[in-house]
């Protein structure tokens, strides 16, 4: 159970992702180098937050109309006492799932802000990432910079709920539907400003969902069916033209697809692409459908004649305020018929074309088979280990013993391989679940400049003729729905941690990768600024890491070098009257004077044209679009 | 000087009970809250890696009005009254005279830094009774210092006390120590009438001296003289050769004046376009000023242990004010030739 079942609650507007961007390149971690390359935030905060969202539509339990609820136009922001979120990525080498951190979801009246509920959003990466200003990337005429969309799901957890919800009946339809006051909840993200010539730098665009949660579902993926994404040729190469959409049979009877991030947008605001207008492929497409194929041969791009496939509705995707008002969702009921052939038979968007033919477009993947890792980011220290949660489902249902192989994935780095074991093969039990051990040894310093190595492991219930997973037909993306871990270069905690010798070298390169802090507040790489805010910085180095004023924002320094800092600032006594202990400047690894980063509109937009051509590459890399020009699909082989 | 206003010191003066005070000690939370905005507005025009020093003097002033806005909440909640300030009413209208501050006298507002601006304002802010002129309270003057308003509340205290009133009647567990933060010399728990005259003396000396030094007691120099410090750009140190043992013989105190922002004098939201992202940052710096109003009022609704929360909205507070500080006020589509400033306003809502 999920946002994709009712009651639901749809929301939509702005977020603020003010990610810090000189950490985006490698080079820029050689602290004896002034960064090169900036990107187009150098001062970012890491701050995550949403502005101007608002409630804009909801349903009731089996679907019945909530118009006049009161949970209709409510607020949804962030916490409203304490720091904001942030947003931060793995690793300059692993910028392909960046994790929330720190958020409370809250929803409120924006009249009197009496609390609806609010809940703590559990720290979730985003996936699906795809290009979905599609027209504007080939055109290289993209007001807003990025073009490419993400989606975040996750749960809220430890809801409390307040008077709001007592007197809306879909909050209290919610309530009880939903277990363990947990919610499940969706961000489609997209429209990301790059540009600083617009006031919309560094914010983006939201259409989201508030759903029950199940307990015995995965927290961060759609359980049940998975339609897989739609390639397309053009002039740059393959392209998505549908992205990967989410579907399930509800207890009621009604399917349900999720198209909240699956459809192509014509501008940062979310107005939904004319799919007869992208190309000419579906030039003559009269209708977006949802149907079941007759048979598990059906392949994108095959065209069946009326009555070949059972069409269970047409999707309005292009009425006006679509997406704002269903969360790019939409439900059909099932009769006893079309629901025995949907439980068994692959789901499919197709279009209806002006000869009243059905063209397949997305295809439920290969034999209904969906399996999925629910945790997938990890930070692991030598002799560190984590568990990673696999749910399988087929048709919907959950997939028992079925054997899952795993291997390193081409997208991760794995040197040297001893870093990171792992099984080979895990087999899912009764439930459909398995779980994955990783282990971490030491990696030494491979990268000179950069703590530890990101390693990524590809997984799948299939093999490819090398033995290897294999991606084909899986509704996943063979380079980004990957496990990935951060494992860390082991680092000894000295007896009694000295300034010089110690802590300026790790400082050094925070004070290099985040201007913000060492232009704007203090120098963090200058002994007696961090004197003088020894408290302030032991409180933020001795924070969870779950909260929002945790240091280091980015969250990637390995936990001894973090003690060591720590007993540096207490100096073992606590006692803030002693000196920090200074140590010998020969024990000093040297430091050149930097170049000050300036910051210049020309670096920013050639930047943000950069990016757009790394994720291009990455999204369509060789081996990915060898297998979309034979399968029409985007997945392929890691 | 400020100028309290008459009749705030009679009602001063009427008190019958620990229940009279509580309009009072809530007027001096607000006074003290007041002071932040217009010396963080003049730290935040200061350019990123300029005038450091001027920026850390006027800092140090913050962090001590924050010891002294919780020294008065400590108070209010020990007398059993809950301090209101996540309320849009808490929050100042500027440029206007402070919180119980009399009309048309000391109108403060939120200004980039300037030499002037210390002695035209901030100085005055925390400017000493001259002992010379100083006439005690309840005498014909028309109006008290800041000063003679904590000096009055100690008697009034220390009478409704000797005369059987119980006024320490408050949750003790409401008491805010932030320990590690200030020292427990300077923020304890307030009790008892000596607790509660001893916090009240802090707030005193720390803002004016003693009456016989530029220094409180604790041996840091008043805020009064460190503003006059950056008046004259000279560090005051002791002089035997001075008649009062002090004098701007100190270091220099580097400024470079084209280092500071040309911030909008009493920016509001509303004077910036929605669409710049002046106006979006302007929104957002609202939004977190009020959502550190909601953590305080938390720390002194018994959650002293949200202390830390409180500090990290400070400090994204100071963050946010930096950027928005350093972008081009545009209205009307067109850049005003000055900064957007930071906007205290109450926004409750992220908009």
């Amino acid at each position: 159970m999920s946002y994709l079942e009712t009651p639901r609650i749809v929301f939509a507007g702005r977020f603020i992702s003010d990610v810090s961007t000189i950490n985006n390149e490698d080079a820029n971690f050689n602290v004896a180098v002034s960064p090169a390359i900036l990107g187009w935030n150098p001062r970012g905060s890491a701050i995550f937050d949403f502005y101007e969202c608002k409630v804009t539509a909801a349903e009731g339990t089996n679907g019945s109309s909530a118009a006049d609820d009161p949970v209709m136009g409510l607020s949804v922001s962030g916490a409203n006492d304490r720091s904001s979120a942030k947003m931060v990525d793995l690793d300059p080498d692993w910028q392909f799932s960046s994790e929330i951190w720190g958020l409370s979801v809250r929803l409120s009246d924006p009249g009197t802000q009496e609390l609806a509920f609010e809940g703590t959003f559990a720290v979730s990466a985003f996936r699906d990432l795809f290009i979905r200003q599609l027209t504007q990337a080939l055109a290289k005429n993209i007001p807003n910079g990025q073009p490419s969309g993400g989606r975040y799901i996750s749960v809220l957890k430890n809801v409390r709920w307040g008077p709001v919800a007592d007197r809306s009946p879909v909050l209290q339809q919610l309530r009880q539907s939903t277990d363990d006051d947990e919610v499940s909840i969706v961000l489609n993200m997209f429209g990301y400003y790059y540009s600083d010539a617009d006031g919309r730098h560094t914010t983006g665009a939201i259409v989201g969902c508030i759903g029950p949660h199940r307990r015995s579902e995965p927290q961060f993926f759609n359980s049940g069916r998975r339609l897989q994404s739609l390639a397309l040729p053009t002039p740059g190469g393959q392209s998505t033209l549908v992205g990967p959409a989410d579907a399930r049979i509800n207890p009621d009877d009604n399917v349900v697809v999720d198209l909240g991030h699956a459809l192509l947008i014509s501008d940062a605001d979310g107005s939904i692409t004319d799919l007869a207008k992208v190309g000419t492929a579906l030039a003559d497409m009269k209708a977006l459908v949802f149907g079941v194929l007759p048979d598990e041969a059906q392949k994108p791009g095959d065209r069946l004649k009326d009555g070949q496939a059972t069409i269970l509705g047409e999707i309005d995707y292009l009425s006006v305020n679509w997406y704002q008002r269903t969360g790019g969702l939409s439900s059909f009921p099932l009769d006893r018929i079309s629901k025995a052939k949907a439980l068994t038979h692959p789901l499919a968007l197709m279009a209806r074309m002006s000869d009243g033919d059905f063209l397949v477009l997305n295809r439920e993947t290969q034999d209904g088979l969906f399996v999925r890792a629910d945790n997938f980011v990890e930070r692991l220290d030598p002799g560190g280990s984590a568990e990673i949660e696999f749910f399988s489902y087929r048709h919907g249902q959950i997939a028992p013993n079925l054997p899952l192989s795993l291997s390193f994935a081409a997208s991760g780095n794995n040197t040297p391989p001893g870093g990171l074991t792992f099984q080979q093969t895990i087999t899912t039990d009764q439930n459909g679940r398995a779980k994955l051990l990783i282990s971490a040894t030491d990696p030494g310093q491979p990268r000179p400049d950069i703590d530890g190595q990101i390693y990524a492991l590809a997984y799948s219930p299939r093999k490819n003729a090398a033995g290897q997973p294999d991606y084909t037909g899986s509704g996943l993306n063979p380079n980004f729905d990957v496990v990935v871990a951060h494992v860390r270069t082991s680092f000894a905690i000295p007896e009694r941690p000295e300034w010089y010798r110690d802590i300026q070298p790790i400082m050094a390169t925070y004070a290099q990768l985040y201007p913000i802090m060492n232009r704007h507040l203090f120098k963090l790489d200058d002994y007696d600024a961090m004197a003088e805010h020894r408290k302030l910085l032991l409180l933020a180095f001795s924070r969870p890491i779950e909260d929002p004023n945790y240091m280091p924002v980015t969250r990637d320094l390995s936990k001894n070098k973090l003690l060591t800092l720590v007993k540096w600032l207490e100096k073992e006594t606590g006692d803030f009257a002693n000196p920090l202990v200074k140590g010998d400047p020969a024990a000093s690894t040297p430091v050149i004077t930097r170049r000050k980063p300036s910051f210049t509109m020309r670096q920013t937009r050639e930047l943000g044209e950069e990016d757009i051509k790394r994720a291009m590459a990455l999204l369509f890399a060789k081996e990915t679009a060898d297998v979309l020009s034979t399968t029409s699909s985007q997945e392929g082989r890691p | 000087m400020i100028k309290i206003q008459r009749e705030v010191i009679d009602r001063l003066h009427a008190a019958n009970s620990g229940r009279d005070l509580h309009d009072l000690v809530q007027g001096a939370i607000r006074l003290e809250h007041s002071t932040i905005p217009p010396y963080l507005t003049a730290m935040l025009s200061l350019k990123p890696e300029k005038n450091r020093e001027i920026w850390s003097i006027i800092h140090s002033v913050v962090i001590d009005e924050m010891l002294h806005m919780t020294i008065t909440c400590n108070l209010l909640n020990a007398l059993g009254k809950r301090p209101q300030i996540d309320d849009p009413g808490f929050v100042p209208n500027y440029p206007g005279p402070l919180p119980t501050g009399i009309d048309g006298d000391l109108i403060v507002g939120l200004e980039p830094f300037s030499i002037d601006l210390m002695g035209s304002t901030f100085m005055k802010i925390e400017e000493p009774e001259h002992p010379i002129a100083f006439k005690a309270a309840g005498t014909e003057t028309e109006y008290a210092t800041i000063g003679q308003f904590y000096r009055a509340l100690i008697d009034k205290i220390r009478e409704l006390a000797a005369s059987g009133n119980e006024l320490f009647i408050g949750d003790p567990a409401r008491q805010v120590m932030a320990k590690g933060w200030y020292a427990a010399e300077r923020l304890f728990a307030i009790v008892d009438v000596d607790t509660a005259v001893n916090a009240l003396q802090i707030i005193i000396e720390e803002g004016e001296g003693t009456s016989v030094s530029p220094l409180a007691e604790d041996g840091e120099l008043a805020h009064y003289y460190r503003f006059q410090e950056i008046s004259r750009l000279r560090r005051l140190i002791p002089d035997p050769t001075s008649e009062n043992g002090y004098s701007f013989s100190g270091p220099v105190i580097p400024f470079d004046s084209a280092a500071v922002y040309p911030l909008t004098k009493n920016q509001k939201m509303i004077d910036l376009d929605a669409s710049s992202e002046g106006g979006r940052r302007a929104r957002q710096f609202s939004f977190v000023y009020t959502k550190l109003l909601k953590a305080l009022q938390r720390v002194f609704d018994g959650e002293p242990q949200q202390f830390g929360a409180a500090l990290g909205l400070m400090y994204e507070l100071k963050l946010a004010g930096q950027i928005l500080c350093s972008l081009p006020a545009i209205k009307n589509n067109s850049p005003t030739g000055f900064n957007a400033g930071p906007t205290f306003e109450y926004a409750p809502k992220n908009t």
